[in-house]
């Protein structure tokens, strides 16, 4: 008896032991299944507030611009607009949490965007400026596509009736949506009208010439592989390694250095650096700005850029940005803008003169019709005006405005404000922000 | 033979315990800013604050442009040593609340906000392991996408838009971005874009969907190839 003793101790213990652990695992598994449950749930949830939400904001985008067609006072018009600019956004925002994994609703998110910047764009400039008969032609298109879009919508919600989940059947539930999506992408019955207006989503935005390049000859790959070496004297080696298309077609060289590694695009009109972006490993130690600024500018010239003025300084970790612009008979052209990094050894780290290549052109501006004085008027009483420029800001549709720039102070902010040196408006206000400029 | 089966059955059950109880991996840090003090080498707008306020005072006749020369060290001994305070032309905190300016906007370098953060994440996980330009471009991508409109317009809508980034579906995004993720975001927020406005990258080895392939080519830069 003595004998099996510990035998039988060892097979209850085994048992114990085994029993406990299929214990475990069920309850392991139970208590899964239920958080996945739940996981699932919150989730649908969140799915069905923004399916929501973005059919709430289409039937009342929907209706708001029916009711813009049929008023006549500009006060009404401009409630109704801005009303639609905000509903836009909604609808936007959800949608865009309700990609498909093979959804494309690129088109639907920039009819909405640009139907809401449009109306956003009208709204500013009533009721003093009434709208013409073109832009209600166009307010009546969008309402048109709108109903469009408001009724595959429906069909959707009708599907989602029930006991349907997004993401029960997670590749179904929005596949019914992604079928939105396409209907939206491909009906050729949509008449979507041509969007180009004074706003940053303006069709017109996407057309970009480089107007600087495009005014120099054209230069071969060789001539621009002695340019590169020209500039990176001090390069281990220089590779040749594509011809890039698009805006600023140019010939891209590998640069590598005792510091690092980088990659030059070399524009083919004009045979300009226009971008160089390198890594680089040192760092930590102390930025001589005044270094750094001397360094740039000898930079500058080998390059061929000259009247550049240096307007803007933002650190960086173990690297310096600086924002040089070009300044003519006094006047600062924002648009024409060239950047560089200089890393805390003195090296040019990056390079970037696309504002250059894209807006420098010889632009022989009439005098403003306004003087500072006049233009500082119209700056708030609350700004101290530390220091007046007249200057050529860009907008965000790709258009200029000359103005007179004052950098003002208001206890410990500061701010750049910009009044139209022509119409004496207040076309924008900048801050300044943790040292950038917003 | 019995003791080996339950020492196996013990070894089994403790796997299972560490399985069941560590599951989820809490390996997030926060980064500590660096304390504010403005010195030699120093740049920006509270630089510039100062040098006015130090120029207005007459401590200081040199240009107010924002840089933290020589000059607006000596200024700043002199401002210091007339009024009592330790002497080693660094403006810290007390300096600072004497000129009266705050310091924690002057924190060293960029903001290093949410959105930079974000970016940088997004930059390490998407492109880790590409050359340097290559991730500056990837980051370009993403803010081309927040100023276009057939995408959201926010950082945060563009990398959280579902199914847009394959690191945000695996959760690669939750890695800790390197410094040089960190620098690429940089770079990308302070305005480079080697793309010159493409919306889209991929990898032609991997990239398995015909849409996207369809898309007209701009550059290649390492394994990605950058698209309109």
């Amino acid at each position: 008896m003595k004998e099996k003793r510990p035998i039988k101790l060892e097979l209850l213990i085994g048992t114990v032991i085994a029993l406990v652990l299929v214990a475990g695992l069920a309850v392991t598994l139970a208590f899964a299944a239920d958080m996945k449950e739940k996981y699932n749930t919150h989730l649908d949830n969140l799915y069905k507030k923004s399916f929501i939400e973005a059919m709430d904001s289409i039937d009342d985008i929907e209706i708001k611009l029916s009711k813009v067609s049929v008023s006549e006072g500009s006060q009404t018009q401009k409630t109704l607009l801005s009303e639609i600019w905000m509903n836009a956004e909604i609808a936007k925002n959800n949608l865009a949490q309700l990609s498909g994994k093979d959804s494309n609703m690129e088109k639907i998110i920039q009819f909405l965007n640009q139907m809401g910047d449009y109306c956003h764009c009208l709204s500013k400039k009533l009721p003093d400026d009434p709208l013409t008969d073109e832009e209600k032609d166009k307010l009546e298109s969008l309402y048109k596509v709108v109903q469009s879009l408001k009724a595959s919508f429906k069909e959707v919600d009708e599907g989602l009736r029930g006991d349907a989940t997004f993401v029960g059947r997670l590749d179904e539930g929005i596949q019914m949506l992604g079928d939105c999506y396409e209907h939206f992408n491909n009906d050729s019955n949509i008449d979507y009208p041509e969007m180009i207006y004074d706003g940053p989503f303006s069709d017109a935005t996407a057309i970009r010439e480089a107007k600087y390049l495009n005014s120099l000859p054209k230069v071969t790959q060789e001539a621009a592989e002695a340019r590169a070496r020209e500039i990176f004297k001090d390069a281990k080696e220089i590779a040749f390694v594509e011809k890039t298309m698009g805006s600023i077609p140019s010939f891209v060289f590998s640069v590598a250095t005792e510091e690092g590694e980088g990659l030059a695009q070399i524009s083919e009109q004009g045979g300009k650096l226009v971008l160089y972006t390198s890594s680089h490993d040192k760092g930590g130690a102390e930025i001589d700005i005044e270094e750094a600024t001397e360094k740039a500018e000898e930079v500058l010239v080998t390059m061929g850029y000259e009247n550049l003025k240096l307007v803007w300084v933002t650190p960086g970790e173990g690297a310096v940005y600086l924002n040089y612009i070009f300044f003519h008979d006094d006047i600062l052209y924002y648009p024409d803008f060239v950047k560089l990094k200089v890393g805390d050894d003195g090296c040019v780290l990056a390079f970037d003169a696309t504002g250059y290549a894209y807006n420098h052109i010889d632009r022989s501006l009439d005098p403003p019709s306004a003087t500072p004085e006049q233009a500082a008027e119209k700056v708030s009483k609350k700004l101290t005006i530390v220091e007046t420029r007249t200057v050529v800001i860009p907008t965000k549709w790709n258009t200029e405005i000359f103005a007179y720039e004052f950098f003002c102070e208001r206890e410990d902010e500061e701010f750049y404000v910009y009044i139209d040196a022509n119409t004496l408006e207040e076309v924008e206000i900048m801050k300044v922000v943790n040292n950038m400029v917003v | 033979m019995t003791k080996k089966l339950i020492s196996g059955l013990l070894l089994i059950a403790v796997l299972f315990a560490g399985l069941v109880f560590f599951t989820d991996v809490f390996a997030e840090q926060e980064e500590v800013a660096d304390a504010a003090v403005l010195k030699r080498g120093s740049t920006g707008n509270v630089v510039r604050t100062i040098q006015t306020r130090l120029k207005n005072w007459g401590y200081y006749n040199g240009a107010v442009d924002g840089i933290y020369g020589p000059k607006t060290e000596a200024a700043v001994k002199y401002f210091q040593r007339t009024n009592k305070l330790v002497v080693d032309g660094i403006v810290g905190p007390k300096t600072a609340a004497a000129i009266g300016v705050t310091l924690t906007q002057a924190s060293a370098g960029t903001a290093s906000s949410a959105d930079s953060y974000l970016l940088a994440r997004l930059v390490y996980a998407e492109a880790r392991g590409e050359p340097y330009t290559g991730q500056v471009a990837v980051a370009a991508v993403v803010l081309n996408r927040v100023r276009s409109s057939s995408f959201p317009n926010t950082i945060a809508g563009v990398i959280y838009q579902p199914w847009a980034f394959t690191c945000v579906n695996d959760g690669q995004i939750n890695l800790t971005p390197d410094e040089t993720a960190k620098k690429a975001a940089n770079d990308a927020l302070n305005g480079w874009d080697p793309t010159h406005g493409c919306l889209y990258y991929y990898n032609p080895k991997t990239a398995t969907n015909s849409w996207i392939r369809s898309k007209e080519v701009r550059l290649t830069i390492g394994l990605h190839v950058f698209c309109v």
